[in-house]
């Protein structure tokens, strides 16, 4: 048959299948669909189940359905720079040696603006 | 400004939702309906999704555009109309690639001529191969289902199917049941197509 599918006619083969297969499944009893569903680990009776996802809960979306990847890819890599920029930055601070300045205390100073001058 | 009454939970319901809401359908009919919706997006380029096609399907049972016939069943019915949208897709696709086969498609009421357009393009005769392809890989190990599907895709009888691959009536019916389980089982599941 293989051989002879060329064309237009494998469209035409195509749909003759899937009209095939919609007949199964408007046949198939609820116990085969629920069999099926357990083989999969899904409950249709629970609340939420799996099986209904896309039918009466939102299917999951993919990134790609949300965000332009390449967009976000830019995106993600500037900010990643940007933080590793900042990191840098801070780690070079504290590594810095620390340098000792020789400024009195506020005490000290407040002290030294209260003593009376000698008088000179 | 106009103001609009407030949903009980905030929530506005989608063509399932509301269908089940309003019993046209029960939970186990949406599974059904699920599977064969995912049959049917089978082959449509990937911007027409299964989802498309189902949800699609309900809005219109609901907002009364397709009318069941009498003793006709939901699930049947509905099934009917996943198969009239996917023909009414590739309909657009042809008239809007200037094809001739659009104004003889027109006066053509009958799905399945539509779906067994002649003039298929060259896109849509390559993504029907592939999706044949598909469902080959799906029963490759399955000899006896995959001479079925063979038969099927020639158009024969269920008698002329078990002669010609030499299946006995069990087989035959088992066969068949595997592969109900193996559409099911994959009509269950969320992928896109």
């Amino acid at each position: 048959m293989r051989t002879k599918i060329n064309g237009e006619a494998s469209e035409r083969v195509l749909n003759r299948i899937l009209d095939a297969f919609a007949r199964e499944l408007i046949d198939a009893s609820e116990e085969e669909i629920l069999e099926a569903a357990k083989d999969l680990g899904m409950n249709p009776g629970m609340k939420g189940s799996a099986a209904f996802l896309g039918v009466i809960h939102a299917t999951p979306r993919r990134l790609a359905d949300l965000f332009d990847i390449e967009e976000l890819k830019r995106m993600l890599l500037a900010s990643g720079q940007e933080r590793l920029v900042s990191e840098r930055r801070a780690k070079a601070l504290l590594e810095a040696p620390v340098v000792q300045t020789k400024s009195r205390s506020r005490r000290s100073r407040r002290s030294s603006a209260r003593k009376p001058s000698s008088g000179k | 400004m106009r103001q609009f009454p407030r949903l009980i939970d905030q929530r506005i319901l989608n063509p399932s939702q509301t269908a089940l809401a309003l019993e046209l359908i029960g939970r186990m009919d949406l599974l059904r309906l699920k599977a064969i919706a995912r049959v049917y997006a089978r082959g449509l380029p990937p911007e027409v999704t299964w989802e498309d096609l189902f949800q699609e399907a309900l809005t219109r049972v609901i907002a009364g555009s397709r009318r069941p016939r009498e003793g006709v069943p939901m699930v049947a019915f509905v099934a009917g109309i996943l198969r009239s949208l996917r023909a009414e897709h590739w309909r657009r696709a042809s008239r809007k690639s200037g094809g001739n086969d659009a104004l003889r498609l027109d006066h053509a009421h009958d799905d399945s001529l539509a779906l067994s357009d002649p003039a298929a393009g060259p896109e849509r005769t390559l993504s029907a191969r592939q999706e044949l392809l598909a469902i080959r890989r799906l029963f490759a190990d399955d000899p006896a289902a995959a001479a079925i599907i063979e038969g099927l895709g020639e158009g024969l009888s269920a008698a002329d199917i078990r002669r010609s691959s030499r299946l006995t009536e069990t087989e035959y019916d088992s066969a068949r049941k595997r592969i109900r389980r193996a559409l099911i089982r994959e009509g269950l599941t969320c992928g896109r197509k």
